[in-house]
C-alpha cells in the first residue's frame, strides 16, 4: 500500500536556518494493515500525515502509494488520488455547518464520477451507525456521532486507505472506545488505517505501532491482533 | 466532477445562509427590476411615438417646414417665406406627387360661443385633409375646395373642444367667433389625441388655410405643408428634387443655408429615437449602476465567506478537489444567487411594468430583449464579484487551511 523512502521535509525559520521536520523517513505499510503512528507534539507526525495524505509536498525520497509513484504528480492528479484511495478522519471532524449528515458525507463525490452518490452516502452512513440521522445537522448531533459522520464521509469513495489524525481526541472516553471499535471493524473489512495519536493507550489497538521523535521514525512493536482483542475484553 | 451535486449544493448554501444570500441578492434585484421597468418605458415611449408617426405621416410622404431646422419660435419672428404656391409648384414638377397640402397655424386663439371662451390652436388646412393627414371627420363635414378658394368663413373642430364649447348642444351650424371673424362650425374632428409634441389634437379647430392666412392672421404665407408620392421608394429621390427646386425658389445662393426643411419619415423615426435615448438609454445606464454597487458588495460577502470557509475549502481539497474546481465551485456560488436574484428582479420589473401601465395608463412594453439584458446583466455582476473571492478559495493551502 505504502512505500516511502528517504523522506525528508524541513520549513524555513526566518532567523535560524531551515527546521528539519521528517529525517529520512523509511516505512512500508502492506494493504490491509492498521498502523499507529505516535509521537508527542512537535514530532513531526501531522507533517507525515500530511505528506502521507498527498496534501503536502516532500523535499527528498520516494513515496509510492498504491503501487503508484507520487513524486512529481500535478496537484490536479493528487486531489484525484485522494479522492480515489484516500479518507481523512481529522480531529476537529470538520463538517460543513448547516449541511446534513448525507449532504456532508456526499461531499467527495461532487469531485469523483461515481453514480448514485445518494445511495453511496446512505450506504457510508449505515455502515458507520447512523442510518438514522442522516437528515440531522451537525449542530444536532454528539460528537461521537460527528466523528462518524467523518467516517462515513471518508468512506464514500471505497477508499483503500484511511488516514486518521486523533481521531478521538475531541471526544470523550466512551465515545472513543467506540469510534476505535469502528476502526476496528473497518480494518478488520480489509480496509488499511493509518491513525495518528499521542495516547499510546490508543496506539495499542492497532497491530503495528511506529514512534516518531524528533523527526525520525522507529518501530515499536509488532502486536498481534488477537492479543489486542483479548486485551479489549479485559 | 458530479456537476447536479454542485449545483445542489450552491443552492443550499443560498437557502442555508439567508441573511447572507439577502444581502448579496438585493442589488442586484434593484437594479434588475429598475433596468427592465425603465426599458419597459423606454420601449413602450418609442413605440407608442412611432405609432403616432407612422399614424400621422405615412411612409410615402415628405414635410417641409419653414425655416432652416429650427422647429420652435425664433427670436427673428417666423420664417415667411414659404407659400402656398411652393407646394403647388412642387405637385408640378417632383415626379410621383399625388397630393399636397399646405397648413399654416395660429395658436392659443381664444374661441368663443355665447358666454363660453376656449383658447385653442386654430389650424388652416386644404380641403384634401383626411387624404393628406390621414385626418377626417366624425361628425358633419370636412370643408370644401371652393371654401378654401374663396376663403369661407367655415371651421371643423375637435371633440374635446366641441365639448367645451357648446356642452350639450349640437356643434353643428352654429356659430363661433375667433376675435371679430365668425366661423360657422360643418363638422366634428376625428379623434386623434396627444400627438408627439404633447399637444391635444382634440382640442384644436381647423379653418381653410386661405380663411386662416387671410381673415385671422394676416400674413400670405405658410407655416408647413405635404407632398403625398404615389410609392415610398421615391421618398429619397423627391426630397432631393424639393431641396433643389426649393432653393430655386426661394433664390438661395449655393453658400446659403436653407430656409425650409425637408422631412422624410426616416429621418422623423431617427429624430423620434433620438428624443427618446434618455428613456432607452440613459436612464438603464442609472440601473447600471445599482448592479455595479450589487458586485462590490457580493465580493466583499464573498471575501468575508471565504474567510469564514477556510476549514470547509481544506476539507473539499482533501477529499479530492482540484484548484480549479474549488474556483469553479465559488464562482457557480455567486452565479446561482445572482442568476436568482436577476430572476426575481425581472419578475418584479415585469409585474411593476404591467401594473404601473395599467394603472396609469402610460404605455410600458417589456420586451424579450429587455429580461435577457437584465438577466445577462445579473450573471456577469456574479461571474465578476465572484472572480476574486474564487480565486482566493482555490489558492488555499490545504495543509493551512485544516490546521
Amino acid at each position: 500500500m505504502i512505500e516511502m523512502k528517504g523522506i525528508c521535509k524541513s520549513y524555513p525559520r526566518p532567523d535560524e536556518g531551515p527546521l528539519q521536520v521528517l529525517k529520512n523517513i523509511e516505512i512500508n505499510i502492506s494493504d490491509g494493515e492498521y498502523v499507529a503512528i505516535v509521537g508527542p507534539s512537535g514530532s513531526g507526525k501531522s507533517t507525515l500525515m500530511n505528506i502521507l495524505g498527498l496534501l503536502d509536498h516532500t523535499e527528498s525520497g520516494d513515496y509510492t502509494l498504491g503501487g503508484e509513484s507520487v513524486s512529481g504528480l500535478s496537484s490536479a492528479k493528487l486531489a484525484k488520488l485522494r479522492n480515489q484511495k484516500i479518507g481523512f478522519v481529522f480531529q476537529q471532524f470538520h463538517l460543513l455547518p448547516r449541511t446534513s449528515a448525507i449532504e456532508n458525507v456526499e461531499i467527495p463525490l461532487v469531485y469523483s464520477d461515481a453514480d448514485n452518490p445518494g445511495q453511496r452516502a446512505i450506504a457510508a452512513l449505515e455502515q458507520v451507525g447512523l442510518g438514522d440521522r442522516m437528515k440531522h445537522f451537525p449542530e444536532e448531533l454528539s460528537g461521537g456521532q460527528q466523528q462518524r459522520v467523518a467516517i462515513a464521509r471518508a468512506l464514500v469513495t471505497d477508499p483503500e486507505l484511511i488516514l486518521a489524525d486523533e481521531p478521538t481526541g475531541n471526544l470523550d472516553k466512551a465515545s472513543g472506545e467506540d469510534l476505535m471499535d469502528l476502526f476496528q471493524k473497518l480494518n478488520d473489512d480489509g480496509r488499511t488505517i493509518v491513525m495518528i495519536t499521542h495516547d499510546e493507550n490508543l496506539a495499542k489497538r492497532a497491530q503495528r505501532i511506529v514512534r516518531i521523535d524528533d523527526g525520525r521514525l522507529s518501530e515499536l512493536s509488532d502486536v498481534d491482533p488477537s492479543e489486542s482483542q483479548m486485551g479489549d475484553v479485559v | 466532477m458530479n456537476k447536479k451535486l454542485l449545483f445542489a449544493g450552491s443552492a443550499r448554501m443560498m437557502m442555508r445562509y439567508k441573511m447572507r444570500t439577502f444581502f448579496m441578492a438585493i442589488g442586484i434585484i434593484i437594479g434588475v427590476t429598475s433596468l427592465v421597468f425603465m426599458r419597459a418605458m423606454g420601449v413602450g415611449a418609442e413605440q407608442a411615438m412611432m405609432d403616432t408617426v407612422n399614424k400621422t405621416f405615412s411612409i410615402s410622404t415628405i414635410n417641409l417646414v419653414a425655416g432652416g431646422g429650427h422647429m420652435g419660435p425664433r427670436s427673428d419672428g417666423p420664417v415667411t417665406s414659404l407659400k402656398v404656391a411652393d407646394f403647388v409648384a412642387l405637385e408640378n414638377q417632383v415626379d410621383g406627387v399625388v397630393l399636397q397640402g399646405a397648413m399654416q397655424w395660429f395658436p392659443g386663439q381664444d374661441i368663443r360661443y355665447q358666454g363660453n371662451t376656449r383658447q385653442m390652436a386654430v389650424y388652416g388646412y386644404t380641403a384634401n385633409t383626411e387624404a393628406v393627414w390621414q385626418r377626417g371627420v366624425m361628425e358633419g363635414e370636412y370643408f370644401t375646395d371652393d371654401e378654401v378658394q374663396s376663403a369661407s368663413r367655415v371651421a371643423v373642430i375637435g371633440r374635446r373642444a366641441a365639448d367645451a364649447l357648446f356642452g350639450e348642444e349640437a356643434p353643428i351650424g352654429k356659430q363661433i367667433q375667433v376675435g371679430s371673424v365668425p366661423l360657422t362650425i360643418k363638422g366634428i374632428l376625428e379623434l386623434q389625441g396627444i400627438d408627439t409634441h404633447g399637444a391635444d389634437k382634440d382640442d384644436e379647430i381647423h379653418v381653410p388655410v386661405t380663411t386662416l392666412m387671410r381673415r385671422l392672421m394676416n400674413v400670405d404665407h405658410v407655416f408647413a405643408g405635404r407632398i403625398v408620392l404615389d410609392d415610398p421608394s421615391r421618398v429619397e429621390a423627391a426630397a432631393e428634387q424639393i431641396n433643389t427646386i426649393m432653393r430655386e425658389r426661394h433664390s438661395l445662393a449655393d453658400s446659403e443655408p436653407p430656409d425650409f426643411v425637408v422631412l422624410t419619415p426616416a429621418l422623423v423615426q431617427d429624430i423620434v429615437s433620438n428624443a427618446n435615448r434618455v428613456l432607452l438609454q440613459y436612464l438603464p445606464a442609472a440601473a447600471g449602476v445599482a448592479l455595479l454597487v450589487a458586485a462590490i458588495v457580493i465580493a466583499n460577502i464573498m471575501l468575508i465567506a471565504v474567510k469564514e470557509r477556510v476549514p470547509e475549502i481544506g476539507v473539499r481539497k482533501a477529499v479530492g478537489a482540484e484548484d480549479g474546481q474549488i474556483n469553479f465551485q465559488f464562482l457557480t456560488e455567486t452565479v446561482v444567487v445572482s442568476l436568482t436574484s436577476g430572476l426575481f428582479g425581472a419578475g418584479i420589473g415585469i409585474v411593476a411594468a404591467v401594473g404601473y401601465g395599467s394603472v396609469s395608463g402610460v404605455p410600458m412594453v417589456v420586451t424579450i430583449g429587455s429580461l435577457s439584458l437584465g438577466l445577462a446583466a445579473a450573471v456577469i455582476v456574479g461571474v465578476v464579484a465572484g472572480f476574486l473571492p474564487a480565486k482566493q478559495a482555490s489558492g488555499l493551502n490545504p495543509v493551512n487551511a485544516l490546521r
